[in-house]
């Protein structure tokens, strides 16, 4: 009996042992070792084709481009037709979580404005052989983050467009913010005949994106006069170091010589405005020196010196505003008098004297 | 209570029995043991495993002709001119490559973008090396990216693809076939899908990179270059991109690097998108040693700091290169 268990113990260690190795003789490698989610995976980036939709259109959030309902319809019919252009491919879409596939590295500097989308497609010129213009719509969460990507990229030699007041052409492409959504048409050359091409198609889809300035009430409130060109800056959270300052629209300004930067915030309420301006003042009687101020008409303006350097800042309603890191307090001062002349023309508000 | 004497069961077995039976058992579990071992493969068996399963790459390096210098450095706006002086300096492409040599070419093709931008490597840079490979009597040469954009799209917009077909070269395009599992010890690329199918014909490897800004990275040069030959979601390595490009110089020991600085993408990169982004520098760098080259590219052409390159450190503490060229001798010609 033992003996015919031993036996029979030894012949299925034999039998296991054969069957193991006629397995491993007929391995299959996609069964064990391949990755075949990864392999997937490769297939979508090589191709390009994973965020890659059918439909084509919109803009922006209930953009109306000459037929926006009908997401099926051909891109020529959606997209402004400018004669001279043949689309070279189908439109692509991205949204936060593929926008890497098209811009990689570049990626987090759009997520950081809140990205929503980007369409984006290429057009040949029909008239000259191996020139194009690609077309890239990156929507925003709000016009706001869609200026702050645009003014963080900003070529500040670009020449202001005609048709965009936040807009500029640069030598091969053309860039602009219209609503929540920042628009790059670049050209595949310096060539004349593309950039007419490029900035034909940049002015009709400007047309077509709605205009949305909401949120830019700190914008709308910089002078446009003697403004440098290329200089309006967005700043999102903690302008000049004060961690009140968020939300921050700034530029510089030549005058008589001298270069000033100036800012505004608006905030949602007067005394949310006192509130910001307050606890910069502080700041600056605190490190500062030569600090002074001024309470009249409902603005209260204070200057001060930090290391050398003048600022000149005021409050009024909403609005905290003034020139930051000045060369002279004087020139500083008669600029933030006559914003404040020119705010409050109306109430015949006589100049600020300090 | 008195001991009893033992006496042996009749049925029972005797010591020789015992010693002959213990000695079958061990022989066969020994046996067994040692078949086992034999054909222990681990990937065969467990699947947790794979990882351990994959291909490394060879080196690439030639010890044909050791080069005249660790750099070759030249000035000059012809870029076709400046990339010959440079690969000049070193001693000639013939002490790199051989006739009949199979040469795989390797720019940085990532966008759809045009040669003007300099955010992909400029297909003079291509052509200019492609023809000095071609001239030392390369059999073939292969040209392979895996773009981060489609990839038609990439080599036509760059320019790669008629240069190719100007100069017959193959351009191999990254098809799901032609990935392979890469299994190596990095930091923190170790079991990846790469595009390997050059590498299986290729006898020399060649890295053209060009020199630019990079959001994340701070700069994308000759190390970062070989990220475009990963395949699957490999943006999940961006939270260690220092790391991974670091691992690159383990990855791979490439036969020649070419770092591009004509042209260079100076802000908003890697994609760019406005001339005012590109400064034209007018300096080609070519050498075996990725750490130097892009030590020497950081400094001289894009004009940073070394101390704020975190990969470069990291690439020379683990000893894949060194980032003093300083140190080292560096041939400068200007054209």
């Amino acid at each position: 009996m033992e003996k015919g268990i031993g036996a029979l113990i030894v012949v299925s260690l034999v039998v296991i042992g054969g069957s193991i190795a006629i397995k491993g003789q007929r391995y299959d490698p996609s069964r064990y070792t391949g990755d075949a989610e990864a392999l997937e995976f490769t297939r979508e980036a090589v191709t390009g084709i994973a965020a890659t939709l059918g439909a084509e259109g919109d803009l922006g959030e209930g953009a109306a481009i000459e037929n926006p309902s009908t997401s099926s319809t051909p891109t020529r019919e959606i997209l402004p037709f400018i004669s001279g252009l043949e689309a070279m491919g189908p439109t692509e879409r991205y949204n936060a979580d593929t926008l890497y596939e098209k811009i990689n590295g570049r990626a987090p500097a759009y997520l950081e404005y809140n990205f929503q989308e980007l369409t984006c497609r290429s057009f040949s010129l029909s008239a000259i052989a191996g020139e194009y213009i690609d077309v890239y719509l990156f929507r925003m969460d709000t016009p706001l983050n869609a200026f702050g990507i645009f003014s963080a990229e900003r070529d500040s030699s670009g020449t202001q467009l005609e048709f965009a007041s936040d807009g500029y052409a640069s030598e091969m492409g053309y860039f602009l913010r219209q609503g929540k959504v920042y628009l790059q048409t670049l050209a595949s050359s310096t060539s004349p005949e593309v950039m007419k091409m490029a900035k034909s198609f940049t002015a009709a889809l400007a047309q077509a994106i709605p205009a949305d300035d909401s949120g830019m009430e700190g914008k709308l409130s910089l002078p446009v006069e003697n403004q440098v060109p290329g200089s309006l800056l967005f700043i999102n959270d903690n302008a000049y170091g004060q961690a009140s300052l968020n939300v921050v629209f700034e530029a510089r300004y030549l005058i008589n010589g001298v270069e000033l930067t100036y800012f505004a915030k608006s905030c949602e309420d007067p005394a949310r405005a006192t509130s910001v301006w307050g606890e910069i003042k502080t700041f600056y009687s605190r490190y500062g020196s030569s600090v002074e101020s001024l309470e009249t008409e409902g603005t209260q303006v204070f200057s001060a010196d930090m290391f050398g350097q003048w600022v000149t800042i005021y409050v009024k309603d909403n609005l905290v505003a003034g020139v930051i890191n000045a060369p002279e307090l004087e020139a500083a001062k008669a600029f933030v008098t006559g914003q404040l002349e020119s705010a409050s023309r109306e109430e015949d508000l006589e100049a600020y004297d300090f | 209570m008195e001991k009893q004497p033992v006496t042996p069961d009749p049925k029972g077995m005797d010591r020789r029995q015992f010693i002959r039976h213990m000695a079958l058992t061990g022989a066969t579990s020994g046996g067994a043991i040692l078949a086992g071992l034999y054909m222990w493969q681990r990937q065969h068996f467990v699947p947790g495993f794979q990882e351990q399963s994959g291909i490394s790459l060879p080196s690439f390096i030639t010890d044909k002709m050791k080069p005249q210098a660790d750099l070759g450095v030249a000035h000059g706006y012809d870029r076709i001119q400046t990339t010959r002086a440079a690969i000049d300096a070193l001693g000639g492409i013939s002490r790199f490559v051989s006739k009949g040599d199979v040469v795989m070419l390797k720019p940085n093709v990532a966008f759809d973008r045009p040669p003007a931008l300099a955010a992909t490597t400029h297909p003079e840079s291509l052509r200019a090396v492609a023809q000095l490979v071609l001239e030392a009597g390369a059999k073939k040469v292969i040209v392979a990216d895996n773009p981060i954009n489609s990839p038609a799209g990439c080599f036509l917009k760059s320019g790669i693809s008629a240069v190719a077909d100007d100069l017959g070269l193959e351009l191999m395009y990254p098809e799901q076939s032609a990935f392979t599992q890469l299994q190596m010890e990095g930091e923190i690329l170790r079991h990846w899908p790469l595009f390997y199918r050059p590498f299986e014909k290729a006898d020399k490897v060649i890295g053209l990179a060009p020199c630019k800004d990079h959001n994340l990275c701070s700069a994308s040069m000759s190390m970062k270059n070989w990220y475009g030959l990963l395949g699957g979601r490999r943006n999940q390595f961006h939270q260690h991109i220092h790391s991974i490009i670091s691992d690159f110089a383990l990855m791979l020991q490439p036969t020649l690097i070419v770092l591009d600085g004509v042209h260079v993408l100076q802000s908003n990169g890697p994609t760019g998108g406005r001339l005012s982004d590109v400064k034209e520098v007018g300096t080609v760098v070519a050498g075996t040693d990725m750490v130097a080259i892009d030590s020497y590219g950081y400094t001289n052409m894009l004009g940073r700091d070394i101390a704020n390159l975190e990969y470069i450190h990291k690439a020379h503490e683990r000893g894949l290169g060194n980032m003093h060229w300083q140190d080292m001798i560096v041939k400068e010609v200007r054209i």
